[in-house]
């Protein structure tokens, strides 16, 4: 059983390093209360379940962990996946333009794909976006004609991320650089060309009314992967399969 | 994994980061601004002003009487200059969000205790860390305190023997942070700046009249008194009108500073509502033979006299410039008709004409009068 027992062996640490969640690397490891754990958090009654004289008891003093220690490591795990986060975004850089224009403020606070991913050779990327409208302080020096002037900028807003390859998203990065790379410059005669109410949009290049409706942050969907049983109070996974070929 | 987050941990305190230019540029001063209210200041002196008024006018416009015109005009004047208020609440709500500050950030705990033979599960942890975006080039967001705290993870050794083994790691935690000069930096890192900073090759600091040389823009550039005049007219034109600016105590718009110590004049002040020099009497005061002067703001004589009978300004009455004593005087004769003195013609005989030793033949008095009294022409 040598040969095969090692190759069961390397699968089954390759695993390991790939588990995404807490639920899953304690089935792996054969935790013996892991179907305990499982249904402690499809519960919610986390604090209810367990008795205080549980915790010392002598019969898996040897292999189990603290409840406590199981639901921090838990929440951890949740604040670190990769999810659109808030992001300070340089704005000269994002549109390209020379030194002769900067802004104030000079970045402006977007939502980005930010976070971990749970095995080698991906990287968080965003699978949908959308462009937001940021109203900042343009100053123009070649020449330098007058002060600081309104102006109405769309900056990419990340909404949905994924742990992708690598190979798949520097050909969709490089294609992005190129176009924002190609904003033009605006003329000195275009200066204080809109009126009251009106703004200057960069990306359209011409007077636009002032929007006054915010912005809102993308909503967190959490999905549910597992039905509840509740007989044998045990939470079967839904789409197991497909969950494991994403992660 | 790929680090989204280019993160620095600065142990040493660095006090007075970045001393202050005694005379800046102005658009140095643009570049360093940190935030609207800095930037209306440098661009607009009387940003102050406006906003200070604005709480002030805030609770009064509660109690606006529709009914009233005045009211009506100095609520929209005053409208207007709510749009460009929300716009720049608007964007200084944005800096704020993206201020160097301690921000929660997703840490690699294999890269920062990295063992190629050992994982962590989870991979990551969330700490905060110093970040956000400073002001100028020269500055970077570095923390200047920092506590630990303890995070709880599996760690796992390949080959995997005991399985997962539950452990406890100190990772540094960002509390405060700052805007340090990178030149200060203790430790030299690489960091790419946008645009080098290098000095002028050229030093020619002979500018034109109103004009300055820029270090930064290596050329002369316009003094900023000139430069603040017209933006600082076109902000607040759209408040106050041209005429007009926001006076600090009363919250009101008042006619400019230069039109008030210039002063208007003899008889004349100045208008508080179209800022112009007008006349204190009134038309009303004057006399029925009397018409109101608008440049002297006096009222002064509309009779009509002939050219004989010149107007006397000061009785308002036409009188002849002669008299009958006054043509006697000269020698002729006073004609009320015209106004003036008349000489008859002299119709003697020639031979009368001839007077005796000490007389001669006046022409005036057509008569031999003596020498002595002398001629009167």
């Amino acid at each position: 059983y040598r040969p095969q027992r090692d190759t069961n062996q390397e699968k089954w640490e390759q695993e390991l390093r790939e588990a995404g969640s807490l639920d899953e690397l304690l089935m792996l490891t054969e935790y013996p209360d892991w179907k305990l754990w499982r249904c402690r958090l499809k519960l919610k009654h986390f604090d209810d379940v367990t008795p205080p004289e549980n915790r010392r008891s002598t019969r898996y003093a040897a292999a189990s962990f603290s409840p406590e220690m199981l639901k921090d490591i838990d929440d951890e795990w949740q604040k670190t996946q990769c999810m659109p986060r808030e992001t300070c975004v340089d704005v000269a850089k994002e549109l390209g333009t020379n030194t002769a224009v900067f802004f104030k403020p000079p970045c402006v606070s977007v939502f980005r794909c930010g976070g971990c991913c749970n095995k080698e050779g991906v990287t968080c990327r965003n699978t949908s976006m959308t462009y937001v409208n940021k109203t900042i302080l343009s100053v123009s020096l070649a020449p330098y004609i007058s002060g600081p002037e309104p102006v109405l900028v769309k900056i990419a807003n990340h909404t949905e991320c994924k742990c992708q390859e690598h190979s798949l998203i520097r050909r969709h990065a490089r294609e992005r650089h190129r176009k924002n790379s190609c904003s033009p410059t605006r003329k000195p005669e275009d200066k204080r060309l809109c009126n009251k109410g009106l703004i200057w949009d960069w990306m359209a290049e011409r007077c636009v009314t002032y929007p006054s409706s915010k912005q809102e942050p993308p909503s967190a969907i959490t999905e549910e992967d597992c039905e509840m049983d509740v007989e044998r109070c045990e939470c079967i996974p839904k789409e197991w399969t497909h969950r494991l070929h994403y992660t | 994994f790929e680090s989204s987050h280019d993160y620095y941990e600065y142990d040493q305190d660095q006090a007075d980061a970045m001393q202050e230019h005694s005379e800046p540029d102005l658009v140095e001063q643009l570049r360093s601004a940190g935030s609207v209210d800095e930037l209306m200041r440098i661009v607009y002196p009387t940003y102050r002003i406006m906003l200070k008024c604005r709480s002030k006018m805030g609770s009064r416009l509660l109690r606006r009487e529709p009914s009233s015109t005045e009211t009506r005009s100095e609520e929209a004047s005053f409208a207007a200059a709510f749009i460009n208020l929300e716009l720049l609440k608007s964007i200084e709500i944005e800096w704020r969000k993206t201020l160097c500050m301690p921000r929660q950030v997703c840490l690699d705990v294999g890269k920062e205790f990295g063992a190629t033979n050992t994982f962590y599960k989870p991979p990551c942890v969330s700490v905060y860390r110093c970040g956000g975006c400073c002001n100028s080039e020269e500055l970077q967001c570095r923390n200047i305190s920092t506590s630990y705290i303890s995070k709880t993870l599996f760690e796992i050794t390949v080959p995997v023997k005991q399985g997962t083994k539950p452990v406890t790691i100190s990772f540094a935690n960002h509390t405060s942070c700052s805007c340090l000069s990178k030149q200060n930096l203790y430790r030299q890192q690489h960091s790419i700046i946008r645009r080098a900073l290098t000095e002028c090759h050229v030093a020619n600091k002979t500018c034109p009249k109103n004009h300055s040389w820029s270090n930064h823009l290596c050329k002369c550039v316009l003094l900023p008194d000139t430069l603040h005049s017209k933006p600082h007219s076109d902000f607040e034109t759209d408040f106050c009108g041209p005429d007009k600016e926001l006076d600090e105590e009363t919250c009101q718009c008042e006619c400019r500073k230069e039109l008030r110590k210039a002063g208007c004049g003899p008889h004349h002040y100045l208008d508080k509502n179209t800022c112009q020099c007008v006349c204190k009497a009134q038309p009303s005061s004057c006399g029925p033979q009397q018409s109101f002067n608008r440049d002297t703001c006096q009222c002064t004589c509309a009779k009509v006299c002939p050219r004989s009978q010149p107007l006397n300004r000061t009785k308002c009455v036409c009188e002849c410039t002669e008299s009958p004593n006054k043509c006697f005087l000269k020698g002729r004769r006073f004609h009320p008709a015209t106004c003036s003195c008349v000489r008859p013609p002299c119709n003697v005989d020639p031979k009368r004409r001839k007077c005796k030793e000490n007389e001669y033949f006046s022409e005036e008095l057509c008569h031999c009068i003596p020498t002595y009294w002398g001629r009167l022409d």
